[in-house]
């Protein structure tokens, strides 16, 4: 009897044991966290970055290849503004002067969200094929997407990927810019124009947050919230031209630490400590 | 029994690993209950430090050591309140975090929230007041500028630590951590209300510049973070100088809770043009190009401002010299200064403007760094810059932002802190420094009893450093912290450089490890990280001198610029040599790196396998 109990006590720890730290053992690292591109500017000619002027220019933004419709784009929205893109010629981001950008036609206020949200989707869609805007992972269809906030001088559309309802992270991010007349000034792009999902949901919510809760030491807090976010975790790709890994997960902040359950497996795929001091 | 025993064993082992089994049993008898809630009125009064407890005595070196709180205590009036006889109001929401684990303490229907100091919900009333009182500030400034809109959940007492944080969870909620001073018991960061508007701050700062997932600041050190610092520095100290009395600095940011909580070691910072130790402080005579060892001079003016600690914990007469060796100048809080300088700069320019006004100087720049963040870029982590913020670009878009009439005004302040109108590095400026002992060029560190702590602290697997002892060498089936010695040619120093780093030609023998070690992990051959600046040639002649007591041994290199570079793995690049790595092979690390102000310098390090 005194074995048996033993036995069970130790079965327990050690399937605990495995369960809770598979994802530390060897040959079971996370997985790599690689893109597929070069970091802007790093592979074509760049243009000195450095001015003592005002924006666009006063940080490094570098005019690369110039994909078929940026110029078309430009003339309708505005001639000075200055793009960004990948090698590939997708646009990762653009801004421009309120002063020379192409007014928003009819009555436009910053202040009102439906006239900012009806602003940002027409940008948007102008600039679809630049971003490579694919309908199977769209921006709009999540229940908390796009987010407005503004007020008489500026207006900002928050728009995030996702696949099948599920959002997107840590990518997946669109913001829009528009002045106080419906002028483009900002548009910032992280969206993954491609995407193989490579596992289905095999745990529930409780159990990753089981996981989750080991990875943050402890820190003498009372401050514990486990509130598991359904999310696809994208990984970059390990070479060039390769399709991003998404990973059906649930997102969790664990006293300040964010972390990443695989939902398929239950590995930790990602953590970082999130506290703003 | 024995069976008993162990089945019990395994359940609490379960129990502990879920988080469960540690609440009831430590609740306060004074937490609310759902019987509490009853209704009241949406105002009530409270005790509070206004805003601290050595400002309120007027005393400049009050102690919390010896400290008789309740009697410096002042009546206040709560506003907003939800009318359920708890601090739950429109623009905070105030909690018990280590006495009711998140509950409400704090609760009285008939509004009369009158605490000792020395009863934990002294510090939630305290809290609601601050909190409550600085939102609706910032709500006051017109509709949309107050972000977010819905109430930010304040934990006081949320945990013995001497700190307090801001974070954001997957379901939306923003909370506010205010500790417990473990170093001064007794005493809390509740207490301060510098600190209490600061973490709000955050919330807001955050909140406005994206109100889903990015945050202002990426790397452990970054910028972007030291800006999101220098704001929460800057509007608390903005909000609360109407506040302070003629006898104390309104530029000195938190005098109670960092200034004294840790014996003998103030962690106060401030906006004025130089630190604490200058000879010259607080007119920071010479600003903005006054660097001199020999007369102990620093400027808090870009880039060569950058991480010079605020306070003075330094020993005569080299203080200069002192401060040099001080081991976090890379650190956001340490870094943030000048660009929280430059903000209050404004401000001051702002009040001049407007005759001296101060509510109208207040609104003014409080609008005006709210929408500047709001247009700042946002970070393309997929395959751009995950951290294209710093100061400069603050700065520019600052300039776009300001109203025509403070363009004069905001222009000059931030030309002086060298935000704006600054001059460039030249072309190939990027050079290769000699590094440290037995690796040229680089530092590496492979101590197993280095390494592993470093990594089991920030919660990641020690497992992954399988060598036995270190000799600072790459090797067949190490894994190593790394660091290059990159060296300044230019006269001027080199802000923020964003160092990315490419195994060339790729090496599946020498990799990076992932994002989860690697913050700026990009492939197995390439990552990328931020460090703080880099010397130039004139800043290393201003700070030499004959005297041995006082000359500051830098020089123009990045392990001459922070000599503490290699004692976190803030900026470390995590790499892992393969055991069947070839030894005598050189591989080759080049470097592309981008400081802030200047071009793109291209260089590359080469480092034998051994």
């Amino acid at each position: 009897m005194k074995r048996w109990g033993l036995a069970l006590s130790v079965a327990v720890a050690v399937f605990m044991y495995v369960h809770h730290f598979r994802h530390l053992m060897p040959g079971n690292q996370p997985e790599s966290v690689a893109r597929a591109f070069e970091p802007a500017g790093f592979t074509t000619s760049v243009a000195n970055p450095v001015t003592t002027s005002v924006p666009p220019a006063a940080f490094p933004i570098h005019a690369m290849t110039q994909p078929v419709g940026w110029e078309k784009f430009r003339k309708k929205f505005g001639d000075d503004l200055v793009a960004q893109f990948s090698p590939e010629g997708r646009l990762l981001n653009m801004r421009g002067h309120a002063e020379h950008s192409a007014m928003a036609s009819g009555e436009f206020r910053a202040d009102d969200p439906q006239k900012a949200l009806a602003r940002a989707r027409e940008l948007l869609a102008e600039a679809a094929s630049l971003i490579k805007l694919r309908p199977e992972l769209p921006v709009e269809s999540t229940s908390d997407h796009p987010i407005y906030q503004g007020d008489e001088t500026s207006a900002h559309v928050y728009f995030h990927e996702s696949s099948a309802g599920i959002p997107l992270a840590p990518f997946g991010s669109i913001s829009v810019d528009i002045g106080s007349k419906g002028e483009l000034t900002g548009l910032y792009s992280d969206y993954v124009p491609d995407l193989k999902i490579t596992n289905e949901r095999k745990i529930g919510s409780e159990e990753a947050q089981v996981r989750a809760l080991a990875v943050s030491p402890e820190l003498g807090t009372a401050l514990t919230r486990g509130n598991g976010k359904s999310i696809v975790w994208v990984l970059r790709p390990e070479q060039p031209g390769g399709i991003p890994e998404g990973r059906h997960a649930f997102e969790f902040n664990v006293q300040g630490t964010q972390v990443i359950v695989d939902a398929g497996t239950g590995a930790v795929l990602f953590s970082k400590d999130r506290r703003v001091y | 029994m024995a069976l008993r025993t162990s089945i019990f064993l395994c359940l609490c082992a379960i129990a502990l690993t879920s988080g469960c089994g540690k609440k009831d049993s430590l609740l306060a008898d004074f937490c609310a209950t759902d019987s509490s809630y009853q209704p009241s009125a949406n105002t009530a009064a409270a005790y509070a430090f206004q805003p601290d407890p050595m400002v309120r005595s007027g005393v400049q070196n009050f102690s919390p050591r010896t400290a008789r709180y309740d009697d410096l205590r002042d009546q206040v009036a709560l506003s907003h309140l939800g009318g359920n006889s708890v601090l739950e109001g429109s623009y905070v929401d105030v909690r018990n975090g280590l006495r009711c684990q998140g509950g409400y303490g704090a609760n009285d229907p008939k509004g009369r929230f009158l605490y000792s100091h020395s009863d934990s919900r002294f510090q939630e009333a305290m809290t609601y007041y601050y909190g409550d009182s600085y939102r609706s500030f910032l709500d006051s400034l017109g509709t949309g500028i107050l972000q977010p809109t819905t109430p930010v959940e304040i934990w006081a007492h949320c945990t013995n630590q001497d700190n307090a944080f801001f974070a954001r969870f997957p379901d939306g909620k923003e909370l506010v951590c205010l500790g417990d001073s473990v170093a001064s018991p007794g005493s809390s960061y509740s207490d301060d209300g510098e600190v209490t508007v600061h973490e709000l701050e955050h919330a807001t700062t955050i909140h406005t510049y994206s109100p889903t997932g990015d945050s202002l600041g990426y790397f452990w050190y970054d910028e972007a973070g030291a800006l999101n610092e220098a704001i929460s520095d800057f509007m608390s100290l903005m909000y609360m100088a109407p506040q302070i009395p003629s006898a104390f600095d309104p530029q000195l940011f938190s005098r109670w809770a960092l200034g004294t909580f840790r014996p003998g070691q103030s962690g106060a910072r401030g906006t004025r043009k130089c630190p604490m130790y200058d000879s010259s402080y607080p007119n920071c005579d010479g600003f903005p190009g006054a660097f001199s060892a020999n007369s102990n001079h620093i400027s808090y003016s870009y880039p060569d401002g950058l991480g010079w600690p605020y306070a003075n914990n330094f020993p005569a007469p080299g203080y200069v010299r002192a401060a040099f060796a001080y081991p976090a100048q890379e650190e956001i809080h340490d870094a943030d200064i000048i660009a929280a300088g430059a903000m209050w700069d404004v401000y001051e320019n702002i009040k001049s403007q407007h005759g001296g006004n101060v509510a109208v100087a207040q609104a003014t720049t409080a609008r005006l760094i709210l929408h500047t963040i709001a247009n700042l870029p946002k970070p393309g982590a997929f395959s751009g810059n995950p951290s294209p913020v710093d100061f400069q670009t603050f700065g520019a878009v600052m300039l776009t932002q300001a109203a025509t009439e403070d363009s004069t005004a905001v222009t000059a302040a931030l030309t002086q802190r060298g935000l704006v109108g600054w001059t460039p590095l030249p072309s190939a400026w990027a050079d290769v420094g000699l590094g440290s002992s037995p690796t040229a060029g680089v530092k590496v560190i492979d101590d197993p009893a280095i390494l592993k702590p470093w990594l089991e602290r920030s919660g990641l697997d020690p497992n992954v450093v399988s060598q036995g002892v270190g000799n600072g060498r790459l090797e067949p089936g190490k894994t190593v912290a790394i660091w290059f010695d990159i060296k300044n040619n230019a006269a001027l120093t080199a802000g923020n450089p964003r160092v990315v780093v490419q195994i060339s030609p790729p090496d599946s023998s020498t990799v990076f490890l992932n994002g989860r070690y690697n913050a700026g992990a990009i492939s197995p051959s390439q990552a990328e990280i931020h460090y703080g600046k880099i010397n130039g040639t004139n800043i290393v002649q201003a700070l030499s001198s004959q005297d041995m007591t006082l000359n500051v041994p830098t020089g123009n290199s990045y392990f001459q610029t922070d000599p503490a570079f290699g004692t976190s793995l803030r900026t470390a690049f995590w790499v892992q040599v393969s055991p069947a790595a070839v030894t005598g092979k050189t591989v080759i690390f080049h470097l592309q790196v981008t400081p802030s102000n200047g071009p793109t310098g291209s260089v590359d390090f080469p480092v034998v396998i051994y």
